[in-house]
C-alpha cells in the first residue's frame, strides 16, 4: 500500500508521556473562574471585589464567544503568539469597550464614571499605548487603575487566538526560550496549579496571565531561577491548603501554587486574588513575587535586580 | 526575551492599599486587618528513590518544620513523583505504605551482632561491624580462592561468598558494586532486582 506523505499521521504524544503544553477550554474557561470567584466571595474579607472580578470574567466569556479574530502578522515564530512581536488586531479595543460597558452597573460609581470618562476620550492611538503599558507593567503608559480592564481586553483576544493552535505541535519550549515565560504569547505565568485527574494527575502547570494557556514544569523547582534544592512551600497555619508559596531560599522569590487536588474548581487569578494575606506575609519574610496577576497591578513592580 | 517590570513585585499592606484594588475603589482594608491573625507555615517537599526493588520508582517526600529555625523535621507523607519518567507518580502497595517505613517502631537503625551460639543481639558501632566482616571475608576467600582451575587455567574464583546488593542503587553505585565484587573474585553477584 502506498503511503500517503501529502496526509502524515498526527503525533499524539503516549499516555506516558507528559503533555507539555494545555490550551485553554474557550467553552468555559471565564465562565469557571467567575463560579470559583463567586464561591470564594461569600464571606470573604473582599467579598466585593471578588464578586466585581467575577463579573469582569462574565463579560470577558461573553466577548469571547462571539471573538474569531484571525492570525495576525507576527504569528508563527517559535513562540506562535508572542507578545513583543504579534501586530494586534484593533478588534481588542470592541472587546474592550464591549466590557467596560457590561461591568459598568456592576463597578463602583465613581470608578464606573472615571473609566468611562477616560475612555470616552482616548482615541485609537490611546487605547494601543494603554495596551502597550499595560503589557510591560508601565504606569506610566497606561493607569493602574485602567489596566484590570485593558488585561481582561487583551486575555480574550489572545485566548481566542489560542484557537487557531494544536497543543501536539508544541512539545517544548524553543531553544533559548525561559521557562518561566509562555511558550505560547511570551508572557510571565500568574502561578502554578498541580493538576489532578487523567493524563496530568499530580502534574505542575504554570498558568498564563495574556492567553491562558498552562505549561509544564517540573514539580520543586523555582519559577524564577530553577533551584530545586532550597525549594520550600509556605502556607497559612491551619489554614485551607489549597494555595502555597513556592518559595526559594536561592534567589528569594515566591510564586503560587494552587493544588486541584484539594480543590478541583482552584483556578490561579480567582484563588490568588483570594489568598493575598499569603503574600503580605511571605513578603514581610523577605521575598519577591514572580508572577503578575492582572486584577493586582501595583505601581512598585520592577524588573529583576540583576 | 524581556523581563518586563511588572514581573516581580513585593505585596504589603502599603503597596496593597495603593494597588489597582484600591484605586478601582475596593478597601482591601477588612482583608489587611485579618493578615495579623495569620502565621507562616514551612513546608518542605523532597524527591528520593523508592528502596523496594529495582523499578526505583520515583518518591515525593512531605516534611514539617523550619530546619532554619532548629524545629525538629519530620516527615508527615510520602506519594509517587508524577514527573519520573518511569513511574510517572504510581507506587505499589509498598511503596504507598513507606510512611510506615519510616515511622516504624522497630525499624533498626544501627547495626546488632548476635555472636554464633548466642540468642541475644547487641548494638555494635558501624567500625565494629565492617571490620569483622571484612575479617571474615577475608578469612574464607584465603581458604577457597580458587586461582586456576583443573586444565591448569586462571580462573581466579571465589565461590563460597555470594553478594546481594542494593536495588535502589544509582548507576554508578552499581559499577563500584561490580568493580569491588568481581575483583575479590566473587562470582554469585545479584542484585535486588525483584520482590
Amino acid at each position: 500500500m502506498a503511503i500517503d506523505r501529502s496526509n502524515p499521521i498526527p503525533i499524539i504524544p503516549s499516555a506516558t508521556e507528559i503533555p507539555f503544553l494545555l490550551l485553554p477550554e474557550t467553552e468555559n474557561l471565564f465562565f469557571d473562574r467567575a463560579a470559583r470567584l463567586k464561591s470564594l466571595a461569600t464571606g470573604h474579607a473582599m467579598a466585593d471585589y471578588l464578586g466585581f472580578v467575577a463579573e469582569i470574567a462574565l463579560a470577558q466569556q461573553q466577548a469571547l464567544n462571539s471573538l474569531h479574530p484571525s492570525l495576525p502578522e507576527g504569528t508563527g515564530g517559535p513562540v506562535p503568539l508572542d507578545h513583543t512581536r504579534l501586530h494586534r488586531d484593533p478588534v481588542w479595543q470592541q472587546v474592550l469597550r464591549q466590557i467596560i460597558a457590561a461591568v459598568t452597573p456592576k463597578a463602583p460609581p465613581d470608578y464606573a464614571r472615571w473609566m468611562n470618562g477616560l475612555l470616552e476620550k482616548a482615541t485609537p492611538g490611546d487605547l494601543e499605548q494603554w495596551a502597550q503599558g499595560m503589557l510591560e507593567g508601565d504606569p506610566q503608559h497606561c493607569d493602574i487603575g485602567m489596566m484590570p480592564m485593558v488585561a481582561a481586553a487583551l486575555q480574550v483576544y489572545w485566548t481566542a487566538l489560542t484557537r487557531h493552535l494544536e497543543a501536539n505541535s508544541i512539545r517544548h519550549h524553543p531553544d533559548g526560550h525561559a521557562a518561566q515565560q509562555c511558550p505560547v504569547c511570551n508572557a510571565p505565568p500568574v502561578g502554578s496549579l498541580v493538576r489532578s485527574g487523567a493524563t496530568t494527575q499530580g502534574l505542575r502547570y504554570l498558568a498564563c496571565s495574556l492567553c491562558n494557556a498552562q505549561w509544564h514544569m517540573e514539580r520543586i523547582h523555582c519559577v524564577n531561577c530553577g533551584e530545586s534544592a532550597k525549594v520550600f512551600y509556605y502556607g497559612i497555619e491551619g489554614g485551607d491548603d489549597t494555595v502555597q508559596a513556592e518559595s526559594c531560599d536561592a534567589c528569594h522569590t515566591y510564586s503560587k501554587v494552587m493544588h486541584m487536588e484539594k480543590n478541583p474548581a482552584a483556578d490561579v487569578i480567582a484563588d490568588d486574588l483570594a489568598t493575598l494575606p499569603l503574600d503580605v506575609l511571605v513578603g514581610e519574610a523577605g521575598f519577591e513575587r514572580y508572577g503578575p496577576n492582572p486584577f493586582l497591578m501595583t505601581e512598585t513592580g520592577h524588573a529583576a535586580r540583576d | 526575551m524581556k523581563i518586563t517590570r511588572r514581573q516581580f513585585f513585593k505585596l504589603s499592606a502599603a503597596t496593597l492599599g495603593s494597588s489597582s484594588i484600591a484605586v478601582m475603589g475596593f478597601m482591601p482594608g477588612e482583608a489587611l486587618a485579618e493578615v495579623r491573625q495569620f502565621k507562616l507555615a514551612r513546608t518542605t517537599e523532597t524527591r528520593n528513590t523508592c528502596p523496594y526493588c529495582s523499578v526505583a520508582c520515583g518518591l515525593i517526600m512531605y516534611s514539617i518544620g523550619d530546619k532554619a529555625k532548629n524545629a525538629k523535621s519530620e516527615i508527615i507523607h510520602i506519594e509517587g513523583d508524577p514527573d519520573h519518567p518511569v513511574s510517572r507518580g504510581s507506587l505499589c502497595p509498598k511503596g504507598a505504605g513507606l510512611l510506615e517505613f519510616v515511622h516504624s517502631k522497630s525499624r533498626i537503625t544501627f547495626p546488632e551482632y548476635r555472636a554464633p551460639g548466642s540468642n541475644e543481639w547487641k548494638r555494635v558501632s558501624w567500625e565494629w561491624a565492617t571490620e569483622r566482616i571484612a575479617k571474615l571475608m577475608k578469612e574464607d576467600r584465603d581458604q577457597h580462592f580458587i586461582a586456576k582451575n583443573d586444565k591448569g587455567q586462571t580462573v581466579n574464583r571465589w565461590n563460597t561468598v555470594g553478594f546481594l546488593a542494593a536495588s535502589a542503587s544509582s548507576n554508578e553505585a552499581g559499577y563500584l558494586t561490580h568493580k569491588v565484587v568481581r575483583s575479590l573474585g566473587i562470582v554469585a553477584l545479584d542484585n535486588q532486582a525483584r520482590v
